[in-house]
């Protein structure tokens, strides 16, 4: 009786596969177990091959991992070296639900299959096609003005990459000359590029205030090596310090490789696949001058306050994380001095709390302070932006930054007795208002409309034992002035869309919440209602490819209606990109119930595939499909090529 | 009201802190250039610990201020050269200190740097292409050869690792020869190889015909072992520490292209049988290989022989090289002392490239080590009893893997004896509670001609090792004064004592490292006899270890010694100009 039952399931299997696997690619291979006893494993075969050229690699490190609950980075259960023709064979797999394949050879970027995939017993994935993509190179190289090389300095490398539908410089490495004042910044993606020297000032006021020393890290700093300039305490360790000249302190000027980098998007050093680019750059010194000045605020909010100095990059500036020249604290009377600041426009902000965008895929070293800047007590998870491979990440000393300012100043000349203001924060207080009781905590987040960094990502929390049938309470704290889109983050809200947002009856948003809501300083907003709908929908499918070979596709999911192109915050719930798994199969869910866009590209989409001309294009080329919610609708699609 | 405000001025002119004005002046310059070196980092240190720290100007000038009175030194830095102080006779060593007046500018404190070398070059595999993340160090020529070489040693900052194209580059080195050596970490070691086109044929024809099998294809399912990895390998391209090539570097050069190729090394099957002495017996020996190279320990293996099976073991996939193998057979008992005693082999092993490897062990059984403790002269102050005496094993590859380290304590007629003592070589300690402080320390330790406080202890079952250990507390003296040197702290300069022997160079015991009192006068105590040289040194041995490449160019500046014990022996020196 049992065997009959499992000789069934397998057979009603074998049918799925082959129908599933047949309208993928010709070459694929799927038979059916044979009559005497069930099959116990599967088997995956298939190809490495150079993105650009087509051509098998040999050689290349093929792994296959199998992802468990709280291991995402899963168990390698099969390694191979793929043969002269770029071949690899796993058999004998034990069947599983979810499997990721790993491919890497040196000068390639690592391949991992971006979404996973089954393996199940009697099924063997053949063909797999496995693109890496030749690494790119940028050896950046720092010299003075005589030539000679600098050496230790720190460099960062900054990628052009498009959020919230703009373009930004995301920091994706981090790196430190040699004895010959070379940086080199390896397996780079294709992309756009620019360097950036990084010279940060640190200075400790000669009174440091009670509590500082408290936080061990900020003890520490208290020791390091330092050397007295205007009675501040300049850390000499890591730091590239300018030698005076005629007793007159200098300093190197920010600079950055292409010169224009921030301002514009012309210049940007591109590299292409394979490709090594050298970039020189040219450190001037310049006369140093001193920036002190006094906080004005509660003496609580200031007191230990680190302070940072940043250079304006022109209006519109691209930089997608900290550009600082300069750090230090406010001592116990509120009192801050910079020292060695080159001329030129800056802005001075609290480094208490601060953002920046990491790389999510090129283990990007974090653009946070030096050591022991921050207390480092809090740090919010980062926030994942669904239209670029970035996260937005957060710390913030004190949980909530409740005080916030900041202050533009020009600099000539020494400057003393400047006035920092510090003002409170803006704060939501609201209500959601649910169908149905969520299983999980909810968070309420505000993602910046435009993609600024520097506002953050104000996060409030409504923890699960504090739910009520029909809704719950939330705060979020420490919003600064700007604009915002107002969106749910948690496992709890999977399937839900936002109604609407009002504020005393007024919808504070537009319907659907796709307008962003502007946030002036110290703002409060109390009784706001958050009405929660289940309007969402989902699609699923697989991609045919033109040639029959099945390789990597995207699919891209996006609204007809224009308006809700631009601007769009971190992660647009209705704007969706999702590569397809090895089989070719793809699903995206919760989307909130309309019209949309529906297409599929070869690859992986441009860059820039969240501006209004580039969606205006994808649009030619797209579907136009009504998705009704509480409907599973089954799209198949032929991927097409897609050229930036 | 008067008297408050008095009071007040009081307090006030009390809290000022002692007079700080003093400085120090001088130029940072390149010591083959003699030009200014801009923007490094002087250091200066008072008696006291604190610390005052300065830039050199665009032109290589410094004033360090405000300074109280006292007594500092000073020492510059900056990336790309080796750190200099002042007055120092080479980089990297400290210089005398200065002596500073209350308010005293003291100028033409001038300091000298050095260049540091830098070795560069690329580490590629057979293919040509660069391999990324080896670990590429040098190790200076003076820390010796073969197994020493193999066992990594050098510091941190001659360490680097490969970069995305296989390029490596060692800057800060300080002038001299070097080892370079190559060690791919595990993840590539195990690239060296996979299945070959027929195989995967083989295997996709297998999976075409073989679905009947549900994927059964268990005569290829399991991966075969790894036919190669890439293993260490030193400069100029070799897997043989003991074949590897020095390269010399001189101050402020850039040696690059030292390339490397790492070559993928079969892997051998390495098989033997094992053999018991005669009228022993075991249930099973337990066979340890533990690799010598530190960046292999991974890749220890252990196998089980067995009776029924004729005691053979077989370990797959061993990288060739130099390897310690450990075999230990269960207790057997019972010994002489009633208690059971394992066999033992305990042998340096070195695996050829050859695709299989036949040896043969042979145990022992352990051995018992035994001896008797005298002292020197008749005293009262200590007796022959009490003392422990330790060993402990000598090559840091068997430490952990024999037991715990065999003990003994010395009976009132100054007898010991250890049973159970696994055959190897062993570090000797001879001590007693207090015997330290009453001055009392093993004099000797010989056996078969051998002193064991010197060199390592050689245990084998037979013959039995027998000791014959003399503590003393009667010291050989050496005393003297050094005069001369005008302005120079005497203080800051050192005496070394080392053997003349070249064989007991590597013997801690016959070391001695001593700072001059202020007047030049120092006092050495507790070396044992023998021929020695001394010598004076501005600063602390520090960063240069007691080696006998040291003591090779100290020898031609020192002066010969012969020290008895109960005996002082006056030495005096002259420091001239």
């Amino acid at each position: 009786m049992s065997v009959a039952v499992r000789r069934r399931c397998t057979s009603v299997l074998g049918v799925v596969v082959t129908l599933v696997l047949a309208g993928i690619s010709g070459d694929a291979q799927s038979r059916e177990a044979q009559r005497a006893g069930a099959p116990r494993s599967g088997a995956l075969s298939g190809i490495v091959l150079d993105a650009t050229t087509g051509a098998p690699i040999p050689s290349a490190a093929v792994a296959l991992r199998v992802i468990e609950p709280f291991v995402p980075a899963g168990r390698e259960v099969a390694s191979a070296v793929t043969d002269r023709d770029g071949r690899f064979v796993f058999v004998e797999v034990a069947p599983a639900d979810s499997f990721r394949v790993h491919a890497s050879r040196p000068g390639y970027l690592a391949y991992r299959s971006p979404v996973t995939f089954p393996i199940e017993p009697g099924r063997w994935i053949d063909d797999v096609r496995l693109l890496l993509t030749p690494a790119g190179h940028v050896e950046a190289r720092l010299a003075l003005a005589n030539g000679e090389p600098v050496l230790r300095a720190q460099v960062r490398l900054w990628q052009e990459l498009w959020i919230a539908g703009q373009s930004r410089l995301v920091p994706v490495a981090r790196s430190t000359t040699d004895d010959a004042g070379t940086a080199l910044f390896a397996n780079l993606q294709p992309g756009r590029y620019a360097v950036c020297l990084e010279a940060v000032q640190a200075t400790l006021p000669p009174d440091v205030g009670p509590g500082f020393r408290d936080v061990p890290a900020r003890a520490a700093l208290a020791q390091a090596p330092a050397v007295d300039v205007h009675g501040v305490r300049l850390l000499v360790d890591g730091a590239l310090l300018a030698p005076d000249v005629q007793g007159q302190p200098m300093t190197y000027r920010p600079a950055c490789e292409p010169a224009t980098a921030g301002s514009t998007s012309e210049g940007l050093i591109a590299v292409e696949p394979g490709q090594e680019k050298q970039v020189g750059l040219a450190l001037l010194a310049v006369p140093g001058f001193r920036v002190s000045g006094q906080v004005t605020g509660p003496a609580a909010s200031y007191a230990g306050l680190p302070l940072r100095l940043s250079a304006v990059d022109g209006a519109g500036s691209s930089f997608g994380g900290r550009r600082d020249v300069a750090t230090t604290f406010v001592d116990a009377r509120g009192q801050f001095t910079f020292v060695n600041v080159a001329a030129g426009e800056y802005l001075i902000e609290p480094g208490d709390a601060i953002s920046s965008y990491v790389q999510g895929t090129a283990g990007a070293t974090p653009p946070m302070p030096p050591a022991g800047w921050t207390s480092g007590s809090i740090s919010q998870a980062p926030v994942t932006t669904s239209t670029a491979p970035v996260k937005l990440e957060s710390r913030d000393d004190r949980n909530v930054s409740r005080h916030w300012g900041r202050t533009r100043v020009a600099v000539g000349r020494d400057i003393d007795n400047l006035v920092f203001r510090l003002g409170p924060a803006g704060r939501l207080e609201a209500r959601l208002s649910w169908p149905e009781r969520p299983t999980s905590s909810v968070w309420v987040r505000l993602e910046p409309a435009d993609g600024d960094p520097s506002l953050g990502v104000p996060l409030g929390y409504s923890p699960s034992r504090k739910f009520e049938p029909d809704g719950a309470a939330v705060t979020v704290d420490g919003i600064r002035p700007g604009a915002y889109f107002l969106r749910l983050s948690g496992s709890g809200t999977s399937g839900w869309a936002i109604r609407s947002i009002r504020h005393g009856g007024e919808q504070l948003s537009s319907e659907l919440a796709e307008r962003p809501i502007e946030w002036q300083a110290g703002e409060d907003l109390t009784g706001v209602v958050i009405e929660i709908s289940r309007d969402v929908a989902s699609v699923s499918g697989h991609v045919r490819d033109a040639d029959e070979k099945r390789a990597g596709a995207t699919v891209i999911v996006f609204p007809t209606d224009r308006t809700a192109w631009s601007p769009l915050g971190l992660a647009p719930p209705r704007l969706r990109a999702v590569p397809v798994t090895i089989t070719a199969q793809y699903r995206i869910a919760d989307l909130p119930a309309g019209t949309y866009y529906v297409t599929a590209i070869r690859g992986v989409p441009p860059p820039d595939w969240v501006s209004v001309p580039v969606l205006e294009r994808l649009a030619a080329k797209a579907e136009e499909r009504e998705l009704r919610s509480g409907a599973g609708l089954t799209i198949n699609l032929t991927a097409v090529e897609f050229a930036r | 009201m008067s008297l408050t405000v008095y009071a007040y001025v009081l307090a006030a002119v009390l809290q000022v802190p002692p007079q700080a004005t003093g400085a120090l002046m001088g130029v940072v310059r390149d010591a083959a250039s003699g030009q200014g070196v801009s923007g490094a980092v002087l250091t200066v240190t008072g008696n006291d610990g604190a610390v005052h720290r300065a830039l050199s100007d665009d032109e290589g000038r410094f004033s360090v201020e405000p300074l109280p009175a006292g007594r500092y030194r000073i020492a510059a830095s900056k990336p790309g050269y080796l750190w200099g102080a002042f007055a120092a006779p080479q980089p990297q060593m400290a210089g005398p200190g200065i002596e500073l007046g209350a308010g005293q500018r003291r100028d033409a404190v001038d300091i000298r740097m050095t260049r540091a070398a830098v070795m560069a070059g690329v580490v590629r595999d057979e293919y040509g292409r660069g391999i990324a993340g080896i670990a590429v160090q040098a190790v200076p020529e003076a820390s010796g050869t073969g197994s020493d070489l193999a066992a990594g040693a050098g510091g941190s900052e001659s360490r680097t690792v490969t970069d995305a194209r296989g390029a490596y580059r060692i800057a800060g080195l300080v002038p001299g020869e070097y080892f370079l050596v190559a060690e791919p970490p595990q993840a590539v070691q195990q690239r060296a190889a996979g299945r070959s086109d027929a195989e995967n044929d083989a295997l996709l024809r297998q999976l075409r015909d073989g679905v009947r099998d549900g994927f059964a294809v268990s005569s290829a399912g399991s991966p075969p072992p790894a036919p190669a990895i890439y293993g260490p390998t030193y400069f100029p391209g070799t897997p043989e520490p003991a074949v590897a090539a020095a390269v010399a570097v001189r101050a402020g050069e850039v040696r690059d292209g030292l390339d490397m190729v790492v070559q993928p090394v079969r892997l051998t099957r390495a098989s033997g049988t094992i053999s018991l002495p005669y009228g022993y017996e075991a249930a099973f020996v337990q066979v340890l290989l533990v690799p010598r190279h530190a960046a292999l320990r991974g890749l220890a293996k252990s196998a089980l022989a067995q009776p029924a099976a004729g005691f053979r073991f077989a370990f797959d996939a061993v990288a060739p090289g130099p390897y310690v193998l450990v075999a230990q057979g269960p207790q057997q008992g019972p010994g002489p002392d009633g208690n059971p005693w394992p066999l033992w082999s305990v042998a340096d092993l070195n695996v050829p490239a050859t695709d299989v490897f036949e040896f043969d062990v042979r145990l022992e059984p352990s051995a018992s080590v035994t001896g008797d403790v005298r002292v020197d002269r008749d005293g009262d102050e200590v007796d022959p009893a009490g003392w422990t005496i330790r060993l402990s094993p000598y090559e840091p590859w068997v430490a952990g893997r024999l037991g715990p380290d065999p003990r003994a304590v010395s009976d009132d007629a100054g007898h010991f004896a250890m049973a159970g003592v696994p055959p190897t070589s062993y570090d000797l300690s001879v001590t007693r509670d207090g015997a330290r402080r009453t001055g009392w320390r093993p004099a000797t330790a010989t056996w078969g001609g051998a002193d064991a406080l010197d060199a390592p202890l050689i245990v084998r079952h037979d013959p039995t090792t027998d000791l014959a250990i003399t503590v003393t507390s009667r010291d050989a003296r050496l005393i003297g004064r050094v005069e001369g040197g005008e302005g120079v702290d005497l203080a800051d300069f050192h005496l070394l004592v080392f053997p003349r022997q070249a064989s007991l160079s590597s013997s801690a015991r016959r070391f001695a490292d001593v700072q001059l009192n202020p007047d030049g006068q120092y006092d050495v105590r507790g070396l044992p006899d023998g021929d020695y040289f001394a010598a004076l040194l501005v600063g602390p041995v520090g960063d240069l270890r007691p080696s006998p490449a040291l003591f090779q160019a100290l020898s031609p500046s020192a002066v010969a010694l012969t020290l008895t014990s109960g005996e002082t022996t006056t030495q005096n020196f002259r420091i001239g100009r």
